[in-house]
């Protein structure tokens, strides 16, 4: 099996006291596109900032391409900081060129590689601009560029949608597949779990300091059971006839025009077909019925609030 | 290295690429020939004041007359001893100053003195005009006082600055009432005041039977004397500027490391303020070590520095070279200086008590100016800081009056004020175990600093620690448990 890219070993840190990271341990492998979710206050910039050596952990150990964090092995990554900033009096193509060449480029090859990174991502025209002349979705373009103009093997970035247009979450996100196409290795931590959805091939929820989640998007998208929202005559009564197949049917609402609406959560195993199959068996007198879909945004709300219960009865 | 080499670089450009930075340079040598040229353009630029004198002794108002004259005799010669130093016009001035001492004779002096020497007297302008009374009393004068009237002069007609009214009375006292609206301007009160005094004094010898001449003989009466210094050949034993040029060429140099010290400083602090508060620091820290970023910035601001120092030097010696071409005395005297200046013996330690002056503030100032997201924040932290700073500069003017002074001895112990002290009581030749002991701690503190803002900077740059930094560590001091 290859050495992970970027490892945490039962990393823990405290603030004050204040525990941030509570013995987290995970791995990226080459080439992947892993998501670092969490909510707010989780600790996800906590853990990438001991990942990257910023921070000392105060126990456990991180490793970046199987060996502690150096600033050779940083030399092979690109991290976009939450906290985003540019010197404001740089010209924007200087700017490039400066973060470049602190990791490692020259300073032609930088200047060649700016310049068409910025034709790619439409910014041509403000390459000789001043940084405090751009709006705030082009300084984080810029921004982004810059972390990534030395052609790293091991992308991060933290929060990397905040701040930007629909219009420039979606550039950003057809970024992040072509540098994972080219075989650049993504970790990205957010709190919008569309993304996550859409770009990640693995994911690892955070809440409090500790992971309750590590695995693929379809494994996580396992914990939470199927749902069917469905609509019967007021006077039917769908409880017995789907006895076995539920785990829970409740109503969704007060009957209306005779009609009643039920959120019904499926049973380990069963699947919408079976509950409508048993519907027609039992002729309970359906008007819709909608198999949901889940979201990792469930996942997410879902995960999160049952370790928030279980912190609480612990 | 590669990282330090890039923040030191990026730093040294951010300020030499604006304008801000040229104006510096130029601002020092322009400041310095304003402070000496403005005392001459305040001169030339004041107006001629016409006063009236109502004397009722009849006969103070001739002594200020006589005073007038002399002022002007004096002017005059002043200009001919600075011709005197001006190739081709030595004779003509020599000839001139002549006349001058033998007669008083302005009007014949001007005759014999060159042309350019001719120019230089008309340029003379007369401050103080004495004019004649429109009227007796203070009622009838005040309309031409507050600028209502004005009074006939050989100019035309002007208003009137001032009026003196000298009045005796039995006893033989002398009361002069000068009125004027200019209630803060002296020089002519003064002058009417020295005039009348001189000639009280002159009556009065001459009611005690002593004669004018003689007491002006003995007023005349001077000791010739001649500083020496043990220290050099009988021979040539005479201080002369040479000789004395190393203390103030110290003291001027004390000061320039303490102005520098504290401009570059404050640089840092600034920039700082701006990465931290701009979220650059941030993006810097996964590039670079924050020892990097720290010695970095320090480098990139000293170079700054250095090239303002150098810039300052070269504009100095190209004045020197040009004073020296049209006026040779002033140039001389910037030669003595520059040659004092360039001396290693004190141009060494000035690099030194530089590099480490500037190492000890600007880490602190840096290491504030991580803790803080605004100017605001950090003055709260910089108000003790400029306190302590200002002591070596207040301590610098006593170095002028007494150099030896058990007090600077012990004020250079002190590792802030070392450099800036040290440097300037080096031409004292101070004892060497003061100079090697009083550098020791500097240096020992100058790595401590370093080390300690290298902590506090990375407190700071990582969000971990803001302005209440500094009390939060006094708390946590004070809440560990004492070892048992």
């Amino acid at each position: 099996m290859s050495t992970p890219v970027f490892a945490l070993n039962n990393v823990s840190k405290a603030f004050s006291g204040k525990p941030a990271v509570r013995d987290l341990s995970f791995a990226v492998n080459a080439g992947s596109i892993t998501g670092f979710l969490g909510p707010n206050g989780a600790g996800k910039s906590t853990s990438l900032r001991m990942g990257l050596g910023i921070l000392a952990p105060d126990s456990g150990t991180a490793e970046l391409f199987g060996t502690p964090p150096d600033f050779s092995t940083l030399d092979r990554v690109g991290f976009l900081p939450e906290e985003r900033g540019l010197y404001r009096k740089m010209n924007t193509l200087a700017a490039i060129i400066f973060f470049g060449r602190l990791k490692g480029m020259s300073a032609g090859q930088a200047k060649k590689d700016g310049k068409a990174l910025l034709e790619q991502f439409g910014l041509g025209d403000v390459a000789n601009k001043k940084i405090k002349t751009l709006s705030k979705g082009m300084a984080q373009k810029v921004q982004i560029i810059a972390s990534i103009v030395h052609k790293p093997e091991l992308v991060i970035l933290d929060e990397p949608f905040s701040g930007l247009d629909p219009v420039n979450q979606r550039a950003l996100e057809a970024l992040i597949k072509e540098l994972a196409g080219r075989g650049t290795t993504i970790l990205f931590s957010t709190h919008v779990m569309e993304h996550a959805e859409r770009l990640c091939d693995r994911i690892v929820l955070l809440a409090a300091g500790r992971k309750i989640f590590d695995g693929s998007v379809s494994d996580a998208l396992q914990t939470l059971p199927r749902a069917v929202n469905m609509q019967t005559g007021s006077d039917a009564d769908p409880c017995t006839a789907l006895n076995g197949l539920v785990q829970s049917i409740v109503p969704d609402g007060v009957i209306k025009d005779g009609r009643q609406n039920w959120r019904v959560e499926l049973a380990a195993g069963a699947d919408a077909q079976d509950v409508l199959r048993a519907c027609v068996e039992k002729s309970v007198s359906l008007t819709a019925f909608e198999p949901q879909k889940r979201h990792l945004h469930d996942v997410f709300v879902h995960l999160v609030d049952e370790d928030t219960q279980k912190g609480k009865q612990s | 290295m590669r990282h330090t080499y890039l923040i030191a670089r990026r730093e040294y450009l951010s300020y030499v690429a604006t304008p801000g930075f040229w104006i510096s340079l130029a601002f020092v040598p322009i400041f310095l020939l304003l402070a000496m040229a403005l005392p001459l353009l305040l001169e030339g630029a004041s107006p001629v004041r016409y006063f009236a004198v109502i004397d009722d002794t009849g006969h103070y108002k001739q002594a200020i007359e006589r005073r007038l004259e002399d002022n002007r005799i004096e002017m005059v010669r002043t200009v001919l001893k600075g011709m005197e130093r001006v190739p081709g016009q030595e004779e003509n001035a020599t000839r001139a100053l002549a006349v001058l001492d033998a007669d008083g004779s302005v009007g014949e002096a001007e005759a014999l003195a060159g042309q350019q020497a001719r120019t230089a007297l008309n340029a003379i302008k007369e401050n103080h005009v004495l004019v004649a009374a429109p009227a007796r009393t203070e009622e009838a004068l005040r309309p031409f006082l507050v600028g209502e009237q004005q009074v006939d002069s050989p100019a035309g007609p002007k208003p009137l600055y001032a009026a003196a009214f000298i009045r005796s009375d039995d006893s033989g006292s002398v009361f002069i009432d000068y009125w004027s609206a200019a209630i803060t301007e002296t020089s002519l009160k003064s002058l009417i005041n020295r005039a009348v005094r001189d000639e009280m004094r002159t009556e009065a010898f001459a009611r005690a039977g002593v004669n004018k001449e003689l007491v002006q003989l003995i007023n005349d009466i001077e000791p010739k004397l001649s500083s020496l210094s043990p220290e050099k050949t009988a021979e040539n034993a005479e201080v002369t500027a040479s000789d004395r040029a190393p203390f103030f060429v110290a003291v001027f140099l004390a000061f320039i490391l303490w102005s520098v010290v504290f401009s570059v400083a404050n640089m840092l602090l600034t920039s700082t303020i701006e990465e931290k508060s701009g979220k650059v620091l941030d993006s810097l820290l996964s590039t670079a070590p924050v020892r990097a970023l720290l010695y970095g910035k320090l480098l990139g601001v000293a170079a700054v520095s250095f090239t303002l120092l150098a810039g300052w030097t070269v504009a100095g010696g190209i004045a020197a070279t040009i004073a020296g071409q049209f006026i040779p005395s002033e140039g001389q005297g910037l030669s003595v200086v520059l040659t004092t200046v360039a001396d290693p013996g004190l141009l060494l330690p000035f690099l030194a008590y530089f590099v480490f002056g500037y190492l000890m503030f600007g880490a602190v100032f840096l290491a504030l100016g991580s803790l803080c997201e605004t100017l605001q924040e950090a003055q709260t932290l910089m108000s003790p800081l400029i306190f302590i700073l200002m002591i070596p500069m207040l301590a610098l003017a006593f170095v002028m009056k007494d150099p030896e002074s058990p007090i600077l001895a012990v004020l250079s112990w002190i590792p802030l004020f070392t450099p800036y002290i040290m440097l300037a009581r080096l031409p004292t030749d101070p004892p060497f175990y003061e100079v090697i002991g009083t550098t020791l701690i500097m240096i020992l503190t100058t790595i401590i600093v370093l080390w300690a803002a290298g902590r506090v900077f990375h407190a700071g740059a990582m969000h971990q620690a803001g302005v209440d930094y500094f009390k939060k560590l006094l708390k946590w001091r004070k809440a560990k448990p004492a070892k048992t």
